[in-house]
């Protein structure tokens, strides 16, 4: 052991004693301060009960305006509430009183999540970008400081889900909240740790089987723009969000939405509301959560005939007496053939996520020639013919056929005018991202006869001897329904 | 006025100097130590179980500076590598030719968790299963940060007459054996 080192630390020590004896200014600078957080945080949990009552007078004032016809259906819309009290419970008042939170602890109150970053990663110091992390659980409070006083889902017959939300103070105080980045989640088993499934999220939207990455962490996704508002004792945020059908169709949506639809599943909504802090955003980030098992209605219209009897498919199979082809449940909204012209000559684009199917009964198309050209310095030509092999007259849309070329793990992917070159455009071993265009031309290819395509594309020479697939729509008895595409793939390989 | 606040004046009326002398010890620095003393007081009296005297108080405070100065960032722009334990050691020239400001800058080259954890093992004398659960952290991480800080301290200051493996084994290990002396 070192004298000389216990001395060093020691005379540092004396100096802070000093400091305090000789400067009247530490009560000013440390114990007024602290008097004054604590009031704040003891004030809050001990209120809950005058906040209850609160909400119930506020609540009233709701149901009578809404009666009235006068309530907005506006996402997200929030009441009337001041923008500015510095009397507002803020993330670092709160955070003083935080305990380690973990899933079945057997404990209640008000539950958060504490996310801890450099200043440079935080979105909302600055950073000009969204994320998504698993932080820390923790209890809040004894009581909880804001509730979910409605969450209703409406499944729409096409696959929109639109989840309407009401978001009340129960607190005795008012609350420093960031309205502009509430997070929604929609989880399908809330009590459980996730299992690897994954969850889907963007635009302060997040769907899982559970935010519980582990048993002491949560999920949050931290986005959008900040919006600071003080909400009073009582005072309710209220919005609504559209999910569409392709939302679920990424990791840990399995099952989802047609578990919502036939009513056997019954979603939990959470909202993650960032508190703000009591100066510039810094290191820490503290979230409130409010969860309460949504009230659901409404289902998915029946899937049309012309996507009956269309058989699973997983990636690599083969089979000599049916179709590759994909169902794009993309709901009419995202279909691009049933957007607004932009009129400036140009089809829109957009790559969903399909499910691989096969066509039972025999092929239907087969690529008879598949090339590229290389044209000038920067540009590629893709060029194909297939012909007609089911012996029998197709519809197809000549116009939106879609190029996809498949360069494996690169790390990137270019999607421009109907051709995606790059990262391998599989999900999983079941779905894939395909193409689906605003243009359409549908023609009428009789047996054995040719429907050929040409894509250009910017120049990688790795396509060269990649593989991939194109892409054809085929044009349904029930076409004007934009809920669903089937598409024709056609693969193709270079290699060799 | 309410118990809380009660206990609370009585507690920095009677420990306030030797509680920010603690603070000052762990941080080593006036600013950090007057925000880590405001952060412990309001963490110990907003719990929902106030303190029941001033020993009592003291104590929990004392706690909470722990816990809190192991959570210290490092200054911005002062990331620093972890000591090479071979290497040399480096030419660090004393302020003003003394030993105790040659010591003083030693200690300044440590990160803020590495300076803590070292107060705790040597200025309370607690053994690193003490610091574990005085500080909140895993006793592999008050391992980590001990042989960081002394095998830095040692490069810096041979003098100084540490030894890893003392700070590693010695110490007591009943916090509640341990008290600060009012400055």
């Amino acid at each position: 052991m070192s004298n000389e080192l216990m001395e060093s630390l020691a005379r540092q020590a004396e100096t802070g004693g000093a400091l305090y004896d000789g400067r009247g200014g530490v009560d000013d600078a440390v114990v007024a301060p602290a008097r004054r957080r604590v009031r704040r945080a003891r004030t809050m949990r001990t209120a809950g009960t005058l906040g209850v009552t609160a909400l119930v007078l506020a609540g009233g004032v709701a149901a009578a305006l809404e009666w009235q016809g006068q309530r907005a259906d506006v996402a997200p819309a929030i009441t009337d509430v001041p923008v500015v009290d510095p009397d507002a419970i803020t993330a670092d008042d709160l955070r003083a009183g935080t305990m380690e939170r973990t899933l079945d602890d057997g404990r209640t109150g008000q539950a958060g999540v504490l996310c801890t970053m450099t200043v440079k990663d935080n979105p909302y110091a600055g950073a000009n970008f969204s994320r998504a992390d698993s932080c820390p659980a923790v209890w809040v409070a004894e009581a909880p400081l804001v509730e979910l006083t409605r969450a209703d889902v409406v499944v729409g017959g096409d696959g929109t889900v639109r989840v309407a939300w009401e978001l009340a103070n129960v607190s005795g105080g008012p609350i420093a909240v960031d309205r502009g980045t509430i997070g929604i989640a929609i989880t399908s088993e809330p009590d459980r740790v996730m299992s690897g499934e994954g969850y889907t999220a963007g635009d302060r939207r997040l769907i899982a089987p559970s935010l519980w990455s582990d048993r002491g962490k949560r999920v949050v996704q931290m986005e959008g723009d900040s919006d600071l508002l003080a909400l009073g004792t009582g005072d309710l945020l209220d919005g609504d969000v559209v999910l569409d059908p392709q939302m679920f169709t990424g990791l840990g949506t399995e099952g989802l939405l047609e578990g919502m639809s036939d009513g056997t599943v019954h979603p939990t909504v959470t909202l993650q509301v960032r508190v703000a802090p009591a100066g510039a955003a810094g290191t820490d980030e503290l979230f409130l959560e409010a969860s309460a098992v949504a009230t659901t209605t409404g289902s998915m219209d029946p899937v049309p005939v012309s996507f009956e009897g269309l058989e699973p498919r997983t990636r690599g199979e083969t089979r000599d007496d049916a179709q590759e082809a994909l169902v794009c449940h993309v709901g009419e909204a995202e279909n691009p053939r049933f957007q607004p012209d932009d009129g400036d000559g140009m089809a829109n684009w957009s790559t969903p996520t399909c499910e691989a199917v096969w066509i039972p009964g025999g092929r239907l198309l087969e690529l008879t020639d598949v090339g590229i050209a290389q044209q000038g310095e920067h540009t590629s030509v893709f060029q194909w013919s297939a012909v007609n092999v089911s012996g029998r007259a197709l519809d197809l849309d000549e116009a939106s056929a879609g190029v996809s070329i498949d360069l494996g793990d690169v790390g990137y992917v270019s999607n421009s005018d109907g051709v995606s070159v790059g990262w391998t455009p599989w999900n999983d071993d079941s779905r894939r991202h395909a193409l689906l265009s605003s243009a359409s031309e549908p023609v009428t290819v009789a047996p054995g006869d040719p429907i050929t395509g040409e894509k250009t594309f910017e120049r990688d020479d790795k396509a060269l001897d990649a593989h991939g697939a194109v892409f054809v729509r085929v044009v349904r008895e029930d076409d004007e329904d934009g809920t669903r595409e089937l598409l024709l793939e056609l693969p193709w390989s270079l290699a060799g | 006025m309410r118990t809380w606040a009660r206990t609370l004046d009585a507690t920095m009326r009677a420990d306030g100097a030797s509680l920010l002398a603690y603070a000052r010890e762990l941080c080593g620095d006036p600013e950090t130590a007057e925000r880590l003393l405001e952060d412990a007081l309001t963490r110990t009296f907003a719990r929902a179980r106030v303190p029941e005297g001033r020993d009592d108080a003291r104590g929990a405070v004392r706690d909470e500076l722990r816990r809190a100065a192991v959570q210290l960032d490092a200054p911005a722009g002062e990331a620093r590598e972890a000591a090479d334990p071979f290497a040399p050691p480096g030419p660090v020239l004393p302020l003003d030719g003394t030993d105790a400001s040659s010591t003083r800058a030693a200690l300044a080259a440590l990160t803020p968790r590495e300076r803590a954890v070292l107060v705790m093992r040597y200025s309370d004398g607690l053994a690193v299963p003490a610091i574990a659960a005085g500080a909140h952290l895993h006793e592999a991480a008050v391992r980590d940060a001990l042989t960081t800080a002394v095998t830095r301290l040692l490069a810096l200051e041979p003098r100084l007459g540490l030894r890893v493996e003392d700070a590693l084994e010695g110490g007591v290990l009943d916090s509640a054996a341990v008290t600060v002396e009012a400055g």
